[in-house]
């Protein structure tokens, strides 16, 4: 746990993301009947949205103070995911998934990360484990915290689907494995469904009676693709989700990992004490899912995953180890010392490697404090800055805390004195790729580019314009 | 039937599979000589094999070390062959002969590593199917389609399937994993809920008393194929082999063999309509025949969707008989639910009703073999030869291949039985009637009873085997072995449209064998029998699929339908593995026709099908329909390519010359070749040929190739260009799109005296070669059928000839 508020803490400071910076700008700078009734993009993780304004109104609009939601969700993830996996595969498996969440690269990167998908874990950990107290008897508390925490996770971001009816349809299949005994209790799962759709439904009314139900639904990122291309894209999203978990870990040890869980997968009737698995559940809702919408989500959309996959490998590691008897005595005796030595193993490579700085998820520009820092020395009126996405938001959200107009990056260039490119080639840009349609070409009018700045992964560019005085 | 303690047979079958492979891929974009050698040293290899298979195996056990030497000698023995191949004359036969040995050692050591892992894999009873299980894998799933996606195949005239494959392993992976997967998770739930629910619904299904059942079964089929029809083909024939049918049909209707020939046989040509000396379609009586009877009661477009229903009361016939009720109502339940199968059911192709014959006699033959009353063995044997003869009259190969197949089976029982041997003599007779009947067609038509109109059309080079096709592309035995594979690959993409490959389905079923089924191994053999011969043939037949081998597809699908019944006898009831194997057919038709995933299952097939081929959807004009116009002369425009062939037909140059000259030479030079033909009096059709080839420059490929509408018009430079080319061209862009003429020759009228008549009559639009009818229609109103370039959508209007527009 210690160790988990370590790292995320350490990188609480880190220069703002794309996503993130858009999520201040668009939508937490606004007022709060504005913020939860905006939807331009999806962007908007509606509920986590509120918690970044109140954070920033308390503590000011800074990153870590951004991120702090996403912080505390992270942090609180780290207990939970150790609760709720006990519950499916035993103590032994579930201090394993807390050493990993604890130390998973990608948990570190959304815990600090103003972005609403740590919430999403720990919502779908907190419904493991009202999940699995609704299997082994509910109480009318559980009901009623399943239907809370379905729709909270879904107006936190609509993704929620997938955990939600995952653990949804883990009940179910459970109950309905209970025999006729369980039959009321089907019941009240329909109707604890029913009343968070509902929920839901009420807490996305601002948005949709505003924007209308395409803005949920038929955006450009979630709509659904043709089926070739759906069936193409998806093993690379897939793909890249399975490698995001092992962010800053040796692709040996996740390849390890990966065979442990698939034998606990293959073994899972004897490791946990459910008749029926979440493994199996989540599977098949998500193909479900991904089936009625054929849209291949975000590598990121999977990250809830993470904790059920790191129990599962960990109960696969003790069901192997078992079965060798010095390895298993080994295990036995000193598990939490191998545990711990296994988590400052996993946080040493993730720290050493950087992969969590080094991360592109959600859009990066690493130079955005130094660069708006230079931008907002050099700029005078009427300048213009020419950036490209990820670059814009940061350096808008830098600016913007320096003080700088924000129409530097939107006024017409047609009447700039100067232009400055911004060229982030941390994120592969070129400078053609940043000005290729800009009126900088026109040399008639511009000077040759001359280097502003160049800094550790990007470089300021300034053109000149030849008759400035007229402007 | 394969030992569970054989984990290092399998792994030296893959180890066999992959050096089987090997010569294969190397060769796949070599020259022509290298591929043939390798197809060679294949053959020679497997015949060596199975020779010294046959010549020890009577001394006991033959080891497999003989089978390797026999491999070996196999493939030295067909360096014999070196120089009689045509395909080796430009190589030097040490570089031929070193590459079939080369060749040879690589099969014999693959023959050799799959023999012994087959001998640890399977009892002995078993082999030969498993060996046979093994090639359609290799050939339909992994890895002998990946020669299709190499550029040789293009170059070898073979149409392309890259997509289609590409597709279709996205959908047998991510599809399979996203759509089926699910539902086969679903069933390792714990407790005995899929036991009670399967029973419960198989009893259900079982419980329908078998007329009902038989009734619904054609019912259901029969709406379904006509379905297809209206939905994807708007009822209409949407393909030249259609059309020239209904067109024989309308010649046998009007009390005619064929019809004598037009003078102006270019207006009304098609491609694979005889003109000359009379006026037919290439096909054998038979399918016109059929389609005769369709016309005769105005429901020609029910005609198929019919024997659609029949063909699956047939597959249910079958099966009842053979594997009994269960597997018989679920192998009808898969035929009449297979896509491909209603999807031919609802054009006019001739397709159908050789399958339906054929399975007709399929169903027949366990009455022969089984039946005890010489009486039903007598009539059964009837029928068998009737249908057969009757297939072969309307497809003359694939009445060949059953009545081999299914008179191997007949002599085998006849030999033991005298009995047997005479109720023999009822179905030979019963077949030699439909045959005689076709090769006096042929005798009264071409001259000859076994001249068909294909050879009339498109001389000696139409028949089956290697060797040059009508248009000039080898037919070599690389191309052989392409098209066998895609065939066999592409229907996995269609027979079933499953997210699994139904070939997959069949060879893991035959797997779970204990010992071959004889009338598995018949059916079986029907369809490698099919994919086999037809890989001989050069045409690359592909609609609705490989249509090549639509007769054998009710075969594969009784195999598919019987995977599950053959797994769940060798497994435990209520392991995950039982559960899978009862479950996956149901959930495979299931997703595959109530998920509208296009282009992926039934109904994306079927919009495909309906999307396509809209220049073959057109009504005639409405003031024709409406009688506002009449005694009218229409003319309809294809592209400037197609206007020209017509021409060069109508000047007596055959279809393959034709196709030649329009490939290889440069438009305008051909089309004033043909100009000065149709000046010229009338001569001997090899003169003019010798005559045009003489005068037209050939076409040379490069950048400064004009580009026209028409893009099979080929024009080298602008020098080319002549002031009737020039017309011609205008022509083509004077209009948005062109108008397909095969459907319009089907609304004209043929006259008591074999003439075309009627309220309009339907020609090409061959440009300044229209004048030539003026004799002739010149007392009737001329119009044009076009759509016109203003026009925003691609339906024909008619105008007046001289119209500018």
């Amino acid at each position: 746990m210690a160790l988990g508020v370590v790292l995320r803490v350490a990188y609480l400071w880190q220069p703002m993301r794309y996503d993130e910076s858009v999520t201040y700008m668009y939508f937490a700078r606004l007022a709060w009947n504005d913020a939860v009734a905006t939807y331009t993009y999806p962007n908007n993780h509606v509920l986590h949205t509120l918690l970044v304004k109140a954070s920033s109104i308390f503590f000011g609009p800074s990153p870590a103070a951004l991120r702090l939601p996403a912080l505390l969700a992270g942090v609180a993830g780290i207990p939970v995911t150790y609760v709720a996996m006990r519950l499916l595969y035993g103590g032994r498996a579930a201090l394993f998934a807390a050493a990993v969440s604890a130390t998973a690269g990608s948990l570190i990167l959304y815990s600090t990360n103003a972005r609403g998908y740590s919430m999403v874990v720990l919502a779908f950990l907190l419904l493991v484990i009202v999940g699995a107290r609704i299997v082994e008897g509910a109480t009318a508390s559980d009901w009623l915290a399943l239907a809370l925490l379905g729709a909270l996770g879904t107006w936190t971001i609509p993704t929620m689907l997938y955990p939600f009816g995952a653990v949804v349809l883990w009940i179910g299949l459970s109950l309905l494995a209970d025999g006729r005994s369980r039959r009321r209790d089907v019941r009240r799962l329909g109707a604890a469904v029913v009343i968070s759709a509902l929920l839901t439904l009420a807490l996305y009314s601002p948005i949709l009676q505003r924007e209308g139900v395409a803005a949920l639904t038929r955006n450009k990122f979630v709509a659904s693709s043709g089926w070739f291309e759906f069936f193409s894209q998806l093993p690379a999203t897939l793909g890249d989700a399975v490698a995001s978990w092992s962010l800053g870990i040796s692709p040996i040890v996740s390849l390890l990992l990966a065979l442990c869980a698939v034998v606990a997968l293959a073994r899972h009737a004897s490791l946990s004490r459910f008749r029926v698995g979440l493994p199996l559940a989540v599977f098949v809702w998500c193909a479900w899912l991904l089936a009625v919408n054929h849209r291949a989500p975000f590598a990121r959309v999977w990250i809830w995953m993470l904790p059920l996959v790191a129990a599962l490998a960990g109960a696969g590691v003790l069901h192997l180890t078992a079965g060798r008897k010095r390895l298993g005595r080994l295990v036995e005796q000193r598990f939490t010392m191998l545990i711990v030595a296994f988590a400052l193993a996993a946080a040493t490579s993730v720290v050493v490697s950087r992969a969590v700085l080094l991360s592109l998820e959600t859009g990066t520009f690493r130079d955005a404090p130094q660069a708006a820092a230079i931008l907002a020395r050099t700029l005078g009126r009427g300048d213009r800055v020419l950036t490209a996405i990820p670059t814009n938001a940061p350096l808008a959200y830098y600016l913007d805390q320096l003080g700088v107009a924000d129409n530097m990056l939107t006024n017409d260039e047609r009447g700039a004195a100067r232009i400055v490119a911004v060229v982030n080639q941390a994120e592969g840009q070129t400078l053609d790729d940043v000005a290729g349609r800009s009126i900088v070409h026109d040399s008639t009018h511009f000077s040759d580019p001359r280097l502003l700045a160049q800094l550790p992964a990007s470089a300021l560019v300034i053109f000149d314009r030849r008759d400035a005085s007229k402007h | 039937m394969h030992r569970s303690t054989s984990r290092s047979g399998w792994f030296l079958l893959a180890l066999g599979a992959v050096a089987l492979f090997v010569p294969l891929a190397a060769a796949s974009n070599a020259g022509r000589a290298t591929q043939t050698a390798t197809m060679l040293a294949l053959v020679g290899a497997l015949a060596g094999t199975a020779l010294s298979e046959m010549a020890l195996r009577r001394r006991g056990f033959v080891g497999a070390v003989w089978l390797l030497i026999g491999a070996l000698a196999g493939s030295v023995a067909a360096c014999a062959l070196i120089r009689v191949i045509h395909d080796f004359d430009a190589s030097a036969f040490a570089a031929v002969a070193t590459r079939i040995l080369l060749c040879g050692v690589c099969y014999a050591l693959a023959i050799l590593l799959i023999v012994v892992g087959a001998r640890r894999v399977f009892p002995r009873a078993m082999r030969g199917l498993a060996y046979a299980v093994i090639a359609l894998l290799l050939l339909s799933l992994f890895p002998a389609p990946t020669l299709l996606m190499q550029p040789s195949a293009l170059q070898l005239n073979v149409t392309d399937v890259r997509t289609q494959l590409h597709a279709g392993f996205l959908y047998w992976t991510v599809g399979s994993a996203l759509l089926v997967l699910p539902f086969l998770a679903l069933t390792t739930l714990p407790g005995d809920w899929f036991e009670r629910w399967w029973d419960s619904s198989a009893q259900s299904v079982m419980d329908i008393p078998t007329r009902t059942f038989v009734a619904g079964l054609v019912g259901i089929t029969f709406v379904l194929a006509a379905a297809f029809s209206w939905y994807s083909f708007d009822a209409r024939p949407t393909t030249a082999d259609e059309i020239a049918q209904l067109w024989h049909a309308r010649i046998l209707l009007s009390g005619r063999l064929a019809l004598p020939p037009d003078p102006d046989p270019e207006f009304f040509a098609i491609d694979n309509i005889v003109d000359r000396p009379i006026w037919m379609s290439q096909f054998p009586i038979g399918g016109p025949l059929v389609m005769a009877l369709g016309l005769a009661v105005h429901a020609a477009w029910l005609l198929n969707p019919l024997l659609t229903a029949i063909t699956s009361w047939n597959v249910y016939r079958f099966c009842r008989r053979v594997y009994g009720e269960a597997q018989a109502r679920v192998a009808a339940c898969v035929v009449s639910l297979s896509p491909m199968l209603l999807l031919m059911g609802g054009t006019y192709m001739n397709h159908t009703p050789t399958a339906c014959l054929v399975t007709l006699a399929l169903a027949e033959l366990p009455e022969w073999v089984l039946a005890e009353d010489s009486r039903a063995r007598t009539r059964a044997s009837a029928v068998i030869g009737g249908s057969i003869g009757l297939a072969l009259a309307i497809r003359p190969l694939d009445g060949v291949i059953a009545a081999l197949l299914f008179g191997l089976v007949m002599l085998r029982f006849a030999v033991r039985d005298r009995d047997r041997a005479r109720s023999l003599l009822a179905g030979i007779a019963a077949g030699a009637v439909p045959v005689a009947l076709l090769l006096a067609a042929n005798w009264a038509t071409t001259g000859s009873p076994t001249r068909f109109g294909y050879e009339v059309l498109w001389g000696a080079d139409h028949s089956l085997g290697l060797h040059d096709d009508p248009t000039g592309h080898p037919h070599t035995a690389w191309r052989a072995l392409l098209l066998g594979v895609k065939y066999a690959a592409q229907l996995n993409w269609i027979v079933t449209t499953w997210p699994v490959p139904v070939t997959l389905i069949v060879c893991a079923g035959l797997l779970f064998s204990l010992r071959p089924n004889r009338w598995d191994v018949l059916l079986l053999a029907m369809f490698a029998a099919q994919v086999t011969a037809y890989a001989f043939y050069w045409h690359d037949g592909q609609f609705i699929g490989p249509r090549f081998v639509f007769t054998a597809v009710p075969a594969l699908l009784v195999l598919a339908a019987r995977a599950p019944f053959i797994a769940t006898s060798r497994l435990s009831r209520g392991t995950t593995p039982w559960r899978i194997a009862v479950a996956i057919i149901p959930v495979c038709l299931a997703v595959a026709w109530l998920r509208n995933m296009p282009p992926f299952g039934v109904r994306g097939l079927a919009r495909e099908f309906r999307e396509s081929r809209s220049r073959l959807k057109l009504d005639p004009p409405r003031e024709i329909r409406t009688g506002a116009v009449t005694n009218a002369l229409v003319f309809v425009q294809e592209g400037a390519a197609t206007r020209l062939l017509h021409r060069l037909w109508g000047v007596g140059v055959s279809r393959s010359a034709a196709a030649r000259l329009l490939a290889d030479a440069d438009g305008c030079s051909l089309l004033e070749a043909t100009r000065a033909e149709e000046l010229a009096p009338t001569a001997d059709t090899a003169a003019r040929l010798a005559r045009i080839r003489e005068r037209v420059k050939p076409f040379v490929r490069g950048p400064g190739n004009l580009k026209v509408p028409d893009p099979n018009f080929h024009i080298t430079t602008r020098e080319s260009l002549t002031g009737a080319c020039t017309q011609e061209i205008a022509l083509d862009v004077r209009v948005r799109n062109t108008v397909a003429y095969g459907s319009f020759l089907l609304l004209n009228q043929i006259d008591r005296d074999g003439a075309i008549d009627g309220r309009a009559v339907y020609v090409m639009n061959l440009g300044e070669r229209n004048e030539a009818l003026r004799r002739r229609f010149g007392a009737r109103s001329w119009y044009r059928y076009e759509v016109p370039l203003s026009s925003k959508d691609s339906l024909p209007v008619l105008v007046p000839y001289e119209s500018p527009r």
